[in-house]
């Protein structure tokens, strides 16, 4: 199972608005369409400046990549399962060591992004210690959630 | 049979081959005419030997004062950014544009954008400050190529049709 972070920006999706549990939407699917499964976790960022840049809850992958005819690019079903009562933002996520070199800290401006297993661990574990729902690990294996 | 005069001016030409060896050069020059003039002048040195202390200290200011702004100037080499980047850019442009171009719309749009953001934000700690300008360069060459402005934005998020 594969762990993802799709971002939008505030001015297309205002995640503070539109993320709502329970709720399920399309999004661009850009890159890593082949590793995108069903049940696959997906983390939502929004992007912005540091006071609102960051992890606004997840969710899980509910269809593989398609292409729909109308549509510019591929796109992917989610549901949404948690919100954050407080986004988890960037400026915080940037001092764990072990996600300092995230992708999406680098390269802020691409859509889907791919996490390893220890990065998709370590994110899980300081979003609990943040005392909001992270999704469920199962144990301390990073790929099974 | 060599001359021994001309070996050695031979010699000394070759040493200078930096800006560095210049200076060490010029130091020796300034501090060998002080010498003499303290030989000559040996009633009143002081002054003289004053000035061969501050032709020494002004060297060593002069020295690590380059070798902390701008190091690239003592060995005499040219900014690795400004040299490289340009042509560093448009070969990964030339190598990258057919695949890429393969990709189509946004995703040709976004593939570009993150390529030129990965490099643009290349900034470790400790990172070699040249290396991070090199990379700056090349992606602010690369953007220019792919004609990225404004253009990326728009796959960010839900797909609204």
């Amino acid at each position: 199972m594969n762990v993802f972070i799709f971002q939008s920006v505030p001015d297309r999706n205002d995640l503070r608005r539109e993320l709502l549990a329970g709720e399920s939407d399309t999004w661009y699917a850009t890159r890593y369409r082949n590793e995108m499964k069903p049940n696959d976790l997906v983390y939502f960022w929004m992007g912005g400046d540091e006071n609102i840049r960051g992890l606004y809850g997840w969710g899980t992958l509910e269809s593989e990549a398609y292409l729909e005819k109308e549509w510019d690019s591929y796109g992917v079903d989610v549901n949404y399962k948690v919100r954050f009562t407080k986004p988890i933002l960037a400026k915080d996520i940037k001092r764990r060591p072990k996600l300092e070199n995230l992708l999406i800290l680098r390269a802020p401006q691409a859509t889907n992004f791919l996490l390893t297993p220890e990065q998709a661990a370590d994110l899980a574990q300081f979003i609990q210690s943040m005392n909001e729902q992270a999704p469920n690990l199962g144990g301390q294996n990073e790929r099974s959630y | 049979m060599s001359d021994p005069i001309k070996d050695s001016r031979i010699g000394l030409i070759r040493a200078v081959s930096s800006p560095l060896g210049f200076l060490v050069l010029a130091f020796l020059a300034v501090e060998g005419l002080l010498t003499i003039l303290v030989v000559r002048k040996a009633s009143n040195p002081d002054p003289l030997l004053w000035a061969m202390l501050g032709a020494l200290l002004s060297l060593v200011v002069v020295v690590v004062a380059l070798a902390i702004l701008r190091p690239e100037a003592l060995s005499g080499s040219r900014p690795l950014s400004a040299h490289y980047a340009v042509l560093f850019s448009d070969d990964l442009t030339m190598a990258l544009e057919g695949p890429f171009a393969n990709l189509g719309g946004v995703d040709q749009d976004e593939a570009w954008v993150t390529l030129a953001s990965v490099l643009q934000e290349t900034d470790g700690t400790g990172m070699d400050r040249e290396y991070v300008k090199f990379c700056k360069a090349v992606s602010e060459r690369l953007k220019k190529r792919a004609d990225l402005k404004g253009r990326w934005r728009k796959a960010q998020g839900t797909i609204k049709v």
